[in-house]
């Protein structure tokens, strides 16, 4: 830990910039790295043949490393540059530790690397936006623990009384996204890389998307609403237009926030109080939201010509506005009768881009291009490139997000199209795929477009460095140490003196708002009522998932199934939940529901259709049928897009932890015997057999078949809705 | 919509009671008196450092 040296009753301080330059070095790695891969998955979509039939390249395989690089290793990154930065400035204080600088530093980096030698081989946990495996899940608690008392030490030996917003931002970010990574990630393993979700359906899937969508409030949100409320001041030159309203932004924002996860389950197997409770406070969002997005915008009032010149402030008001427009669209989406069109589609990728690229891209990067001048001494190399940068990405975003609402809200109206007699307009699922494709090329468009302006930021940035003298770390000069006193004492004070200075509610407030660990404790609070009240009757009233007395758990073959199922990330692309609606009943089948899923370790109702439902897949098509569509789906769909799988014919079932894995989930609550799992070896060679029999009869598929990855695949789909099948009119 | 011995139609009128009450207080909390001074001296930390290189 930093020691500082007294001089005439000021400290000399320097902040640790080092730390803060690598983190700013790693978000611009992981940017390129996560946004090329986005790039190539957009490709793989547009053209399946870019596949290239190579498993770890494939589409379902590939997708999870693009959201958690972006996520993770961009936006996170950028999270950790600007709030060492700034905190630092604002705290007027050294960061607390520089071994936990570095701890943070390299051991994020290496989590990020094992996302990357991970996911790409199929080892995930199929848990959107958590997908890594127990291992790599206790190393984020870990890291990310020593990152929270990082910050906390920081703000403990601070030397200024007060707490910058920002600093509350960035603080209920570290709580929250602890508290929903621990309770999300929960899960029993089964070998050093394979777990089952300690959850199951209904229940699985409200917790994963209680996290999901307050990953995109606490990773994506809040942080970058702390960026923006000290970098567009400094970059703007004035303060904030309302310290009052970001106060009221941020309470009423953590509070509310914390409720709208349900909304990305509508019309699903989840009980309808949570569902109704989730676009509730959806729609609220709406006020806290623009309430912060005015005050951005507003505190340039009187300097807006800046914009013109200024690409920093170019890249901050753009991401603000972004702010503002995906703030609008996310209520809308949120509302039932409008989520009956959305969800499933592309809008929702239209709109997530139209947050991730325009808000978390470009409030990241107008942070980037203010600090880099700043942490290097230098100018920053070309104004002209950066500009540049802001107008390529600015239209690569519009390309993007207009292709997918187009093609959205086409698919979804084709989808639900039905003729005067009652019938589907377009029966068969690839005709909606088919008329989509041109946007997909679209989307390609725009994003190769927002890449292309990456490029030229990072040889911007990469030039600026190279032109700067060696680095240093900045030098201040700042008073004393501020001393917190106890908060009972302060309390004590507060209610003494209230005649000697300020009213009580004034004192009240000095007391909350110097102490850094109060206010983490009360942000913990704010989020914490809604979760309880959300997750725990969920949890814990037997009502909300009736048990379905057909309903029985997996076979040890279509178990092993479902695994290959995950590990090809197949949930990518195909749901399984029949939503209450006439074109999905005539489609798939009756809608699903909660007690279908209750051994589904974890649920697999997914949140994208580029390809059918699956719920009720289970006996419409002979075992032939799958092999064929698995080895290429054109033999089958001629218009299909999805991606060969010719390894699932050849590779042999990898069957040694078959029992280890009915034991886990039996320890879960899934109803197994021990004579089950005694067997289960026995019960999937007898399984598997009896598929290649019936593959041997219906094409002549070679008996050798029995032992290779592809039967226990057929198993699982073959057993899909069969155990609540109702027959379709 | 009840169960012996509740009413579960208070909770929805509690829960709104509950939130505008937080929302009201929380507005007399920032608009209290005498707090300008102290938001005005908060809304200028980020330009503090500006000045305090030696």
């Amino acid at each position: 830990m930093h020691e500082p040296t007294q001089q005439n009753h000021l400290d000399k301080v320097s902040y640790n910039d080092k730390v803060t330059r690598y983190f700013l070095w790693a978000t611009l790695v992981w940017g390129f790295v996560g946004m090329l891969v986005g790039i190539i998955i957009a490709s793989e979509l547009a053209n399946w043949r870019v596949n290239l039939g190579i498993p770890e390249i494939t589409f379902g395989r590939l997708r999870p490393l693009h959201t958690n690089a972006v996520i993770f290793g961009f936006a996170c990154n950028a999270f950790f540059t600007a709030a060492y930065y700034s905190t630092q400035r604002l705290v007027k204080a050294r960061l607390y530790s520089d071994v936990l600088s570095w701890i943070h530093f390299w051991g994020w980096q290496a989590i990020i690397v094992s996302a990357a030698l991970t996911l790409p081989f199929g080892i995930t946990t199929a848990k959107e936006y958590a997908e890594l495996e127990w291992p790599i899940d206790i190393a984020i608690t870990l890291i990310w623990v020593v990152f929270a008392v990082n910050y906390v030490g920081t703000l403990l030996v601070r030397r200024e009384k007060h707490i910058y917003v920002s600093i509350w931002f960035y603080l209920a970010s570290i709580v929250t996204v602890a508290a929903l990574h621990i309770v999300n990630s929960a899960e029993i393993p089964v070998s050093f890389l394979k777990s089952y979700s300690l959850y199951s359906g209904a229940q699985d899937a409200l917790i994963q998307w209680w996290y999901g969508h307050n990953a995109v409030a606490f990773v994506l949100t809040t942080p970058f609403l702390g960026m923006m409320y000290y970098f567009i001041p400094k970059a703007v030159g004035r303060p904030v237009y309302s310290y009052r309203l970001s106060i009221v932004h941020f309470w009423s924002l953590i509070f509310i926030y914390i409720w709208a996860g349900p909304h990305h389950l509508h019309y699903t197997a989840l009980p309808q109080w949570a569902q109704s409770l989730g676009m509730v406070f959806s729609v609220v969002l709406w006020m806290p939201s623009w309430g912060g997005m005015i005050n951005g915008l507003l505190t340039l009032r009187g300097a807006w010509d800046r914009v013109r010149q200024d690409p920093v402030l170019k890249f901050l008001v753009a991401g603000v506005t972004f702010y503002g427009m995906s703030t609008f669209e996310g209520p809308l989406m949120a509302i039932k009768s409008v989520n009956a069109i959305s969800h499933y589609t592309d809008w929702t990728i239209g709109h997530v881009h139209s947050g991730a690229l325009g808000w978390v891209g470009f409030i990241s990067f107008g942070c980037l291009y203010w600090m880099v001048p700043k942490l290097y001494r230098t100018k920053l190399h070309s104004v002209s490139w950066a500009t540049t940068h802001f107008w390529i990405a600015t239209i690569g975003i519009v390309f993007y997000i207009v292709s997918m609402w187009i093609s959205g809200i086409t698919q979804a109206l084709m989808l639900q199209a039905v003729t005067t007699d009652g019938k589907l307009l377009y029966p068969d699922f690839v005709e909606t795929v088919a008329a989509i494709e041109p946007y997909y090329y679209m989307r390609l468009l725009g994003g190769l477009l927002y890449f292309s302006g990456i490029v030229l930021g990072i040889v911007n940035f990469w030039k600026t460095m190279r032109s700067a003298p060696a680095p240093q770390d900045e030098t201040v000069l700042v008073p004393a140490r501020f001393k917190p006193s106890k908060l009972t004492d302060d309390l004590a004070h507060a209610t003494e003196s209230v005649a000697d200075s300020g009213t009580l509610i004034d004192r009240l407030h000095h007391v909350l708002e110097s102490k850094p660990v109060v206010l983490t404790v009360l942000s913990l609070a704010a989020i914490g009522v809604g979760s309880v009240i959300e997750i725990v009757p969920t949890l814990f009233i037997r009502d909300n998932v009736p048990l379905i007395a057909t309903v029985k758990p997996y076979t040890p073959l279509e178990l092993e199934g479902r695994d290959l199922y995950i590990r090809e990330g197949c949930y990518n692309c195909h749901s399984q939940m029949v939503r209450p609606f006439k074109d999905e009943y005539l489609r798939y089948g009756a809608p699903s529901r909660p007690g279908e899923s209750v051994y589904d370790h974890p649920f697999q109702w997914g949140s994208k259709r580029t390809g059918p439902d699956l719920a009720r897949i289970g006996s419409k098509y002979p075992d032939l049928w799958h092999y064929r569509h698995m080895r290429n789906p054109r033999d089958i769909s001629s218009k299909s897009i999805m991606p060969i799988f010719p390894w699932l014919l050849e590779n042999k079932l990898d069957g040694s932890h078959t029992a280890a894995k009915l034991q886990a989930l039996k320890k879960v609550g899934v109803p197994y015997q021990q004579e089950d799992i005694d067997s289960a070896s026995v019960h999937r060679d007898r399984q598997a057999l009896e598929i290649a029999k019936r593959l041997n009869e219906q094409g002549g598929v070679s008996l050798t078949v029995a032992d290779k990855e592809i039967t226990a695949l057929i198993a699982y789909l073959q057993r899909l809705g069969t155990d609540t099948k109702v027959s379709v009119p | 919509m009840s169960q012996p011995g509740i009413d579960l139609l208070i909770f929805p009128k509690i829960g709104l009671l509950i939130f505008v009450s937080v929302f009201l207080l929380s507005l007399v909390w920032i608009y209290r008196r005498g707090s300008s001074k102290t938001y005005e001296e908060t809304s200028n930390l980020p330009f503090e450092d500006d000045a305090g290189t030696p």
